[in-house]
């Protein structure tokens, strides 16, 4: 009984996770570019949406090619022959899914190596006005350009790469706990190399890049390389969400989602990773808890199109904290070197000896 | 004599007007409070709606609402600078934070219009989007009316805020708090104050532009929105820091995206036009590349010397 009830509310609960491991993915590769390096990076949605088009259009024309004969990708038809082909063949569902990771994470990191070029000319409202249009002209040629997603329709069967486990519900298990792993992965990698050299060279291009030039520093380089990285990071971002959803559609990538997850870096605390973790939770809760299969769950019935309570929320979030605790959640800390943790325990043995 | 133009010349000069309207505000706040406003948008669909609820509702002209339409956009615009900008900027927040505040701003108001929308169709069964109101034109001799309205409220306001800018006490004193805010504190000007007029007229300038709009285009929540990128080129490539180059800016944006995607689409076909607000964009990355103050910023007067002289 109990576990019926369980296994009703497996996709719920693997959806929550899925999406919250792919918004703290954005919000850590954004925070990288934005919150470390002061980069204005409002386009981030289409790095993700680079990935996410890779991930489609790779899989489903490789496999149509190599192993279906050809055929058009936005047909029912192939969509199905790939569903049936990866639920058959364990090592093509998760070849695709790794050589998708892999490339997305290359053709993201070279679109972010592109938006570089303006992004050490421009002052930085002009950047942040250039890559907000640029991100919104990129889902506006995707979603009329047949041959990237399919245009409006958007590009099914994209398999799940565990679907051949079985049980659907299993293979969504799976691909959670990945998902989340991938997720903690990025954390770690994130959290080192923001402790690193290169971390504190990001912030003090961001504090004052005059005085990080006098000591010698290549400011175009540390900019170029943190949109770099962080925008193949956000391509990850993509992969992960086009496997889970088994498709993909333009128009999930508005730049509204930029926003989400800015609210999500500032609730938290910029230039800080932990703080990211706490707001990407907190604003995912969110999310959910105004969609409408949580009310369906619950057995409430709404009367209006609930969609928009979601920018409401966003809205408020970011207002209310920029005014009003603008350092986030949890305040940016100084980084930690080996001459900080020296310092700490030299304070630490200073206090028990007195 | 009647001067018969073209209908799609026609549609780039209302396009034109309406954007230099939206243009204009838009320099105006910048140059005030040096803060890209995104929220500028969505005043304008204020207008439109606006628009809507007059026709609709009360059975009325839209032009007959345009005071409507300007003070309830310009108090919108007004509470945005007075609630939330200019605690930020005291605080000290930079332009991109600032910037922030008023995209989530731009949240709230493309949320209300969205539920606006939703009630008036709901409630009073009214089309509340993709809506038309081309009938609730008045026509004179077989051409609607907005194609005189809207280069002519134009031309109005140039000439208005000209003559506001150079002729009044108070065009003088918003100058002095546009090129030293604190240097005109100290000479006993009201900054806040100027800074909050502008914010007003920014407002409800956008308000009147969108209220125009309904007229001719198809009303939607997300018709400011849409239009952001071009009111933006308009703006930049005038010249973020000259309110008279948001007129040049607005025609030569407004004429561009309009004739460049009807010749496009009869010459490449007409896959083209969905990809309409590339033009606006292409304009925007050649003007920050070339000429990043927009053409205002141009000293024309150096070049011609430098002609003179004979040598470059």
């Amino acid at each position: 009984m109990v576990l019926d009830q369980l296994y009703a509310i497996t996709p719920l609960v693997t959806t929550l996770l899925t999406f919250y491991s792919v918004y703290l993915i954005l919000a850590l590769s954004l925070n990288l570019i934005y919150g470390y390096c002061g980069v204005p990076n409002f386009g981030h949605v289409f790095f993700q949406s680079v990935g996410a088009y890779v991930a489609g259009n790779l899989t489903a024309n490789v496999m149509n090619f190599m192993f279906l004969g050809g055929g058009n990708i936005c047909e029912i038809a192939t969509a199905e022959a790939r569903r049936n082909l990866a639920l058959a063949n364990p090592a093509i569902a998760m070849g695709f899914f790794i050589l998708s990771l892999a490339v997305g994470i290359l053709v993201g990191g070279f679109f972010g190596y592109i938006a570089s070029y303006p992004a050490l000319r421009l002052k930085e409202d002009y950047l942040a006005i250039t890559l907000i249009f640029i991100g919104e002209i990129g889902r506006i040629i995707a979603r009329n350009e047949a041959s990237i997603a399919c245009g409006l329709v958007g590009l099914t069967g994209i398999p799940n790469p565990f679907i051949w486990v079985g049980d659907p519900n299993l293979s969504l298990i799976i691909y959670t706990i990945m998902a989340v792993i991938i997720a903690a992965i990025i954390f770690v990698y994130l959290q080192r190399l923001s402790n690193s050299p290169f971390g504190r060279l990001l912030k003090s291009v961001r504090d004052d890049e005059i005085a990080a030039a006098s000591l010698g520093k290549d400011i175009a380089k540390a900019r170029g390389w943190a949109m770099i990285l962080g925008s193949s990071i956000a391509a990850v971002a993509g992969v992960l969400k086009v496997f889970y959803a088994q498709g993909v559609f333009a128009d999930d990538y508005i730049p509204l989602t930029t926003f989400v997850v800015l609210s999500m870096v500032i609730l938290g605390g910029m230039a800080n990773n932990r703080g990211v973790i706490l707001g990407a939770l907190l604003i995912t809760l969110l999310d959910f808890l105004v969609a409408p299969s949580f009310f369906r769950l619950i057995g409430v019935e709404i009367q209006f199109d609930i969609t928009y309570i979601k920018y409401i929320i966003t809205g408020i979030v970011i207002i209310t904290v920029l005014l009003f605790r603008p350092q986030g959640i949890i305040p940016e800390k100084p980084v930690e070197t080996i001459g900080l943790k020296i310092a700490r325990q030299n304070i630490k043995r200073e206090k028990n000896e007195t | 004599m009647v001067v018969v133009f073209p209908p799609i010349v026609r549609e780039a000069i209302i396009f034109s007007s309406l954007l230099t309207l939206l243009s204009t505000g838009l320099t105006l706040t910048y140059m005030t409070s040096r803060v890209p406003n995104f929220a500028h948008g969505s005043f304008a669909t204020i207008g439109t709606y606006v628009s809507l609820v007059a026709f609709r509702l009360f059975s009325l002209s839209p032009y007959q609402f345009i005071p409507v339409a300007f003070v309830l956009a310009g108090v919108v615009s007004f509470i945005l600078y007075k609630a939330i900008l200019r605690p930020l900027a005291r605080k000290g927040a930079s332009t991109i934070l600032l910037m922030i505040a008023t995209i989530a701003y731009d949240m709230l108001l493309i949320a209300a219009l969205n539920i606006t929308a939703d009630f008036l169709s709901r409630n009073y069964k009214v089309t509340s989007r993709y809506f038309s109101l081309k009938s609730a034109d008045i026509r004179i001799e077989n051409i609607p009316m907005v194609f005189y309205a809207a280069p002519l409220v134009t031309a109005i306001v140039i000439v208005a805020l000209y003559l506001l800018l150079t002729r009044t006490k108070f065009g003088v004193a918003m100058r002095a708090a546009i090129e030293n805010p604190s240097l005109a504190g100290v000479v006993g000007i009201n900054v806040d104050l100027v800074y909050s007029v502008s914010w007003f007229l920014a407002g409800g300038l956008a308000g009147v532009a969108g209220l125009l709009m309904a007229l001719w285009f198809i009303g939607n929540p997300d018709l400011g929105t849409i239009l952001l990128i071009s009111i933006f080129t308009a703006s930049i490539v005038g010249g973020l820091m000259n309110i008279y180059g948001a007129f040049l800016g607005g025609f030569l944006v407004g004429f561009a995206e309009v004739l460049g995607t009807a010749n496009l689409a009869r010459a490449v076909g007409v896959w083209i036009v969905p990809y309409r607000p590339v033009i606006p964009l292409l304009i925007l990355v050649i003007t920050l590349l070339t000429i990043p103050g927009g053409i205002s910023s141009i000293k024309f007067e150096r070049f011609i010397g430098r002609v003179r002289k004979g040598g470059f």
